[in-house]
């Protein structure tokens, strides 16, 4: 069991927003993270780096367990057996990410329950949506209700007669 | 780096397979990539404008996988596949794999991202189209 990093089948977007905390927990201290910062220096939510020296690393699961985005993982495989135990070992972003379809296949009761829950977010989203967009309408007929109302109840346009005349002052 | 990282391991891996459904996808990915290029320029900051670029070049490079008609669920995989189906056949430049590593680690800016992906994706178009 090592960890992975997940990223999304569709687009390749990683999960991981660099928030360190699978870093602060990990007993073993074996998970390095660079954050992406932005052109005028300020830290973004993206990892620019991403470490985890796997010969450190005692699978004990809480990077995953933390992970306040679920962009961590437990995988299945743990064969690392290798003839040098240095470099090889230290695995980068490259190495550590897989695909959402990937974690669906090795975890599926969690995926299940991931993909519930992102439907019922979705779900959720819409019935906004359509009550804004149902409040919007109903606010625009009102409105053209009163604009019609307003019209009709305007001040009666005085009957044209023939000019007075003004007294001279 | 990861242990043997060649194509004969990944075969071996539950990471690679061979599936000849995927080969339809080929256009959608290519029609995805251009959809994220388009709105690349209209993200909000840099960041953003390089992350959406860095999607445009990975939807290319799913192009390409597909194409071969194999499907991947790892991101080294994906690059190994290329490097030994397409650069080392020099249908495609390493610089264009390069490009896309760079911006997978939100590297330069987005101007150089977004010519990048461009580049990338009418190299790509050229080589599903044969």
């Amino acid at each position: 069991m090592l960890p992975v990093l997940i990223y999304e089948e569709e687009n390749g977007d990683c999960r991981c927003t660099s928030c360190g905390i699978c870093a602060k927990v990990c007993p073993p201290q074996c998970i390095w993270i660079v954050q992406a910062k932005a052109l005028d220096g300020k830290p973004k939510p993206k990892a620019n780096e991403f470490y985890i020296d796997m010969d450190v690393c005692m699978n004990c699961g809480f990077c995953s367990e933390f992970c306040p985005f679920d962009a961590i993982k437990m995988d299945h495989i743990y064969e690392l057996s290798n003839y040098e135990r240095h470099k090889s070992h230290v695995y980068n972003m490259q190495d550590l990410l897989v695909s959402t379809e990937y974690y669906g296949q090795t975890h599926p009761r969690a995926w299940a329950k991931e993909l519930a829950v992102k439907e019922e977010e979705e779900k959720k989203k819409k019935a906004k949506e359509a009550a804004a967009a149902a409040a919007a309408k109903k606010k625009a007929e009102e409105a053209a209700k009163a604009a019609a109302a307003g019209a009709g109840t305007t001040a009666p346009v005085a009957p044209v007669g023939p000019p007075k005349e003004e007294k001279p002052q | 780096m990861m242990r043997s990282p060649d194509l004969a391991y990944w075969a071996e891996s539950p990471h690679l397979f061979f599936d000849p459904d995927v080969l339809k996808l080929a256009p959608k990915d290519l029609e995805k990539a251009e959809k994220l290029l388009k709105e690349a320029p209209g993200k909000k900051d840099a960041l953003e404008q390089i992350n959406t670029a860095y999607m445009s070049m990975y939807c290319s490079m799913q192009a390409l996988m597909h194409s071969l008609q194999y499907k991947t669920t790892h991101m080294r995989c994906i690059v190994t596949v290329l490097e030994d189906f397409f650069i080392k056949h020099g249908k495609l430049e390493q610089a264009r794999l390069d490009a896309f590593l760079r911006s997978q680690r939100i590297e330069g800016t987005p101007e150089e991202n977004f010519q990048a992906a461009e580049s990338l994706l009418n190299a790509v178009k050229g080589i599903v189209a044969k």
